[in-house]
């Protein structure tokens, strides 16, 4: 894998996996979600 | 929840490795990307909100929805028949989809494809599972047909008493199973090197520098942006008309905000995190770089299947996890088809105010049917062509269009207000502007662009084999005809209602 696809790679899943923590955090702490 | 649960399904660990393979691998990935954070979660904010917006005037599908939103225009409902047309024509192929995935964990169990250890073998077994072979492992269609009317009922039984009890319960321990599985199957791939000595390149490296090593020239080709931006349509149930009917349920205090990104995240993560990664890798260091997306090509859902039979057989207890695999990929399979199938149920209900029951059987009746053309005509490129339109085509232009109204026509300061009724937190102020300018443009500029390109190839069929030239010619012949039957309910529906508006006065 060249560089470039490290680092569209690494941003990918920071995004990913950071979005999905962060709603995980924010539907606990939250009830009015379906 | 539902939404996730109906968000993430085949989508995600069979379409997306054939589309991100026969697209080039890495040269996918950067439009995918653009058209997730511009297009895909945009569009759900607009979705579960125009959804929510709409039920509050008693309709849950697009026609209904459209013509609340701009009444003054008595055409806009027309343009709405994409939001029932869209999932109606991809349930017709994804139900047939799914009946291989409950076939799959059945010859798991008994067997059939254990000991298989060559890509030409499994592709050999899902040839004949398909009928488009004759061969040692199966003698016709019949398997396949079977499977797919066990499937069928059991998707309409599901839809006629409602996502409820035992098959909630099993829905909601399976999706979690299947991540972690994926996760454990992740770990596997990566373990993989290079399985075959004489090709020492097909290795795990240089499979995660096809996934991801960017080729910016593909950023040139209209149809690579008009198949990414399908494949977030579709992976994320956007630009169908199935969140539009799911939001519609809910309550002004229920927040959009929230539940349209935390569905687009679990399913990027099951998407790219775990279904990507697990496939695409494995069938780079099984098949190499030129097969895989000979593979990919010949059927938008076959890499999956010929793929994941070659890594599970490598585990431990292959019997059981190979099972298992496909066994959860068709319980994720079964949300997804039930989503499907409930804008056209809800339309015939609120438009033609029919019994939910009366209008499931009436929806059976026809898709069973009509699901035939995807069957018996698979081998002349039936599937690939109503995955082309009903799952690429019309749902752009349907995104199109509803960014429009919301952005536009309900204006962005009311559509503002509107997304952050019962919502905890605020979106950033410069999704204002993207929702307004930046998701229409990017928009009209795939569609245009693909238009510019490739309009008159497609329509002229120039890529399509001679002897499949009739069953693509009839497939869109049918598509039309759908579309244009679908049409005339909306017409009928609302004369209807205005006729009983008329007598009141």
């Amino acid at each position: 894998m060249n560089q470039a696809g490290w680092i569209l790679m690494s941003a990918s899943w920071v995004l990913i996996i950071g979005l999905s923590i962060y709603c995980f955090v924010k539907i606990f702490t939250k009830r009015n979600i379906r | 929840m539902a939404v996730a649960g109906s968000a993430i399904g085949l989508g995600n660990f069979l379409r997306f490795p054939a589309k991100v393979a026969s697209n080039g691998g890495g040269a996918f990935m950067i439009p995918y990307f653009i058209s997730l954070l511009l297009l895909g979660i945009p569009l759900m904010w607009i979705e579960w909100t125009l959804g929510r917006y709409g039920g509050g005037f008693g309709h849950g599908t697009a026609p209904g929805i459209f013509h609340s939103l701009w009444r003054k225009n008595r055409f806009i409902k027309y343009f709405g028949v994409i939001g029932i047309f869209g999932p109606f024509v991809i349930f017709l192929y994804y139900t047939y989809i799914e009946a291989w995935t409950l076939a799959y964990s059945f010859f798991a169990v008994t067997g059939k494809y254990h000991g298989l250890a060559t890509q030409e073998s499994m592709q050999s077994f899902l040839r004949g599972f398909q009928g488009l072979e004759t061969n040692q492992f199966f003698h016709g269609i019949g398997y396949a047909y079977v499977f797919f009317v066990i499937t069928f009922i059991l998707n309409i039984v599901v839809v006629y008493y409602g996502i409820k009890g035992g098959i909630e319960r099993l829905c909601k321990i399976a999706l979690p199973v299947l991540l972690v599985f994926g996760i454990v199957l992740l770990i596997r791939v990566f373990m993989l090197g290079a399985p075959d000595p004489a090709h020492p390149d097909w290795n795990i490296s240089n499979a995660w520098g096809f996934f991801w090593n960017p080729d910016f020239s593909a950023l040139q080709s209209a149809k690579v942006w008009l198949e990414a931006a399908g494949q977030i349509f579709f992976t994320l149930s956007v630009g169908i008309g199935v969140i539009l009917t799911y939001a519609s349920y809910l309550s002004k205090g229920d927040d959009v905000v929230l539940s349209g990104l935390s569905a687009s995240s679990m399913n990027e993560f099951a998407e790219v995190i775990i279904g990507g990664s697990i496939i695409i890798p494995a069938a780079f260091v099984f098949f190499g770089p030129a097969q895989i997306q000979e593979i990919a090509r010949s059927g938008v859902f076959n890499l999956g299947f010929v793929t994941m039979p070659l890594i599970l057989n490598k585990l431990p207890v292959a019997v059981f996890f190979s099972f298992l695999w496909f066994f959860l990929l068709f319980l994720a399979g079964i949300t997804s088809a039930v989503s499907l199938a409930q804008p056209v149920i809800s339309f015939l209900e609120d438009e033609f105010d029919i019994s939910k029951k009366k209008a499931v059987v009436l929806f059976g009746g026809i898709a069973f049917l009509l699901c035939h053309a995807a069957i018996l005509f698979l081998k002349h490129g039936v599937v690939d062509e109503l995955d082309f339109w009903g799952g690429t085509v019309f749902l752009v232009i349907f995104a199109t269009i509803e960014t429009i109204l919301f952005g536009w026509i309900l204006g962005m300061n009311n559509a503002w207000d509107e997304i952050h009724k019962g919502a905890d937190m605020r979106l950033p102020v410069v999704y204002k502007g993207i929702i307004k300018y930046v998701t229409p443009v990017f928009l009209v500029f795939i569609l245009g662009m693909w238009l510019w390109q490739e309009w008159l190839p497609v329509i002229l069929m120039k890529n399509v084999s001679v002897e499949n030239r009739a069953y693509v010619l009839g497939t869109r012949i049918g598509l039309l005809t759908l579309f244009t039957a679908l049409a005339i309910l909306v017409k009928i529906a609302w004369r209807k209602k205005r006729y009983a508006l008329e007598r009141m006065r």
